[in-house]
């Protein structure tokens, strides 16, 4: 007697399966994921093994993701590393209300940014749930393209001028690059959920039939 | 004058034609795949497609699913009359570009 097929490599990897869902707008979001699904038995049916019809659904969600999140990724890289590049070569010249300017371009800006996030993924997408986690995405890997353009900017300038060596230790460090970020996440999301709210709000109402 | 299409367009807009009745997301993506000779991001082909259906070049209706896509329903593409015109305009201006050229061309320009 053959044994029954053990149906869970049948069901695409649940994670991946999830974030799918939760980018895609309200109207495809149920065609979409199951053309995925099918296209993704279709692979393991003709292929021997299920890796390669796994790493395809993985890249496919992977590239849905990215759609969602570039935009606000972009904005929140440039935001933080354009701080960086001015503290480094304009440096504050001390006094009472020395980071004043910068800290309000800062805060400002992350407030515009993750607003603007939900706000425009809820209104494409009919769910606060892609707006929140839109503006999440957008934060962290923002934050790590903002770090990575940090590293270079220590390494080339910082790293090899003392006294600007002394200002970046003064000013928090690496700690503080990795330490704000994550403090910041219960903001974000309030922020996201707020404009992902508003999102919802003005959208237009669902559109397509069932023939 | 109607948008002009770019050649991803045309290639999506050509393959719901030619698949007629059958022309739902997967079926477009592996058309166009199979047209174009490269793998491509599925995201682009259904990105493409609602650009398409907000300009008014495909209409979209739902179908019921299938127990191979746990059945979740499909959506089925097909051309809208401006769909028809805008294929035929790029048709056009495609060959009034090449018009008087011998095909392949030849050695260096």
């Amino acid at each position: 007697m053959t044994p029954a097929r053990d149906p869970e490599p049948f069901e695409p990897p649940l994670l991946a399966r999830m974030l799918l869902e939760t980018v895609l707008p309200l109207e495809t979001e149920e065609s979409v994921s199951g053309d995925l699904i099918e296209e993704y038995r279709h692979r393991l049916l003709r292929g021997s093994s299920h890796r390669p019809a796994v790493f395809w659904y993985l890249r496919q969600v992977a590239g849905f993701v990215w759609r969602a999140i570039w935009m606000f990724t972009a904005f929140v890289a440039a935001a933080v590393a354009l701080r960086d590049i001015v503290d480094t070569f304009v440096p504050v010249v001390p006094g009472p209300h020395a980071y004043q300017l910068r800290s309000a371009f800062t805060t400002w800006s992350a407030v515009a940014i993750y607003l603007s996030a939900g706000f425009v993924a809820a209104l494409k997408s009919g769910k606060i749930s892609t707006g929140l986690f839109v503006a999440l995405a957008s934060h962290v890997v923002g934050h790590l393209v903002a770090i990575s353009v940090g590293a270079v900017l220590f390494f080339s300038v910082i790293a090899r001028n003392l006294a600007a060596l002394e200002e970046f230790q003064l000013s928090g460090g690496w700690g503080e690059a990795w330490s704000i970020p994550l403090m910041l996440v219960p903001i974000v999301a309030i922020l996201a959920i707020v404009g992902a709210c508003v999102g919802r709000l003005v959208r237009r109402p669902l559109t397509g039939r069932l023939t | 004058m109607a948008d002009t299409l770019g050649t991803f367009e045309q290639a999506v807009l050509v393959a719901i034609l030619r698949l007629g009745a059958d022309g739902y997301g997967r079926r477009i993506l592996i058309d166009v795949q199979e047209r174009l000779g490269r793998e491509l991001a599925s995201g682009a082909v259904y990105a493409t497609l609602d650009r398409l259906e907000a300009k008014g070049l495909v209409r979209s209706n739902l179908a019921p699913g299938t127990p191979q896509r746990d059945g979740r329903v499909r959506r089925y593409y097909v051309l809208t009359a401006a769909g028809v015109r805008a294929l035929n305009e790029s048709r056009k201006t495609a060959e009034r570009i090449w018009r008087g050229l011998a095909w392949p061309l030849k050695g260096r320009v």
